[in-house]
């Protein structure tokens, strides 16, 4: 594997990994009696920014490795499912990220606090896809092993 | 002006989660239109993702054009349909996903 697809892959992991912490962070600030706008609003921003690096760099290396070489090892492999239920999954979900970040972004920066309850709601399901699509990513991971 | 750019967004974006589960499914079923996609957009996934991204924008726009009304009542009934979109859109993919690969 080239060290560009390397760094795509590690910035994949690490950018998803932040955007689910800047999720957790507007939940957390939602959810405190003194709401801090300013906070809301930047947590909001590198939430949606992360998971939109995360999307290009991810999809950079699923589309140009994964399915030529990694896919076919785990479909050959002894746990099959691994690709067709948990990577068929996770892709797809992935592609929801984007848009409902993209929501609490614009929620919170044009709703001026009038939205908290489905904006909670809303953050506190993009945290689950992530974590979700975080855990499907390492079972993946371990079944080309 | 504010709340009618979150509005029209947000419709736009339950229609772009509906219609990648819909693509999803169908893309799987119908092979044609998972080769239309690869021949069209290098491959399915960036073609689904293209065309999320494109129906998430142009219904956004559109719905800027037409009147909305600006009643907050409305703003959050339609985040509250996206939560509900979002979640049964990913159990409807992974199960189909799981029936694919272990019934069918």
């Amino acid at each position: 594997m080239s060290s560009l697809l390397q760094n795509a892959l590690i910035w994949h992991i690490l950018l998803g990994l932040f955007g689910i912490c800047f999720f957790v962070a507007v939940l957390v600030g939602l959810t405190r009696a003194n709401k801090s706008q300013k906070f809301l609003k930047i947590s909001s921003l590198f939430g949606l920014l992360s998971f939109i690096g995360s999307w290009i760099t991810g999809g950079y290396y699923y589309v140009v490795h994964y399915g030529n070489v990694v896919k076919p090892i785990i479909k050959e492999g002894a746990y099959p499912w691994a690709h067709n239920i948990l990577m068929e999954s996770k892709e797809h979900i992935f592609l929801f990220i984007p848009f409902l970040s993209a929501i609490v972004f614009l929620a919170i920066w044009l709703g001026k606090g009038r939205f908290n309850k489905p904006v909670g709601a809303l953050s506190f399901l993009i945290v689950i896809f992530g974590i979700a699509i975080a855990l499907m990513g390492m079972a993946v991971s371990g079944a080309v092993r | 002006m504010k709340s009618k750019i979150l509005h029209s967004f947000i419709i736009g974006a339950v229609i772009a989660v509906v219609f990648i589960v819909a693509i999803t499914i169908a893309a799987e079923l119908m092979l044609p239109l998972k080769d239309f996609l690869k021949i069209n957009f290098y491959h399915h996934w960036i073609g689904k993702g293209v065309a999320a991204l494109g129906i998430f924008v142009i219904i956004g726009v559109l719905c800027l054009i037409f009147p909305l009304g600006k009643k907050d009542y409305w703003i959050n009934f339609w985040i509250w349909m996206l939560v509900i979109a979002a979640a049964i859109g990913s159990l409807a993919i992974t199960g189909f996903f799981i029936y694919e690969a272990l019934i069918k």
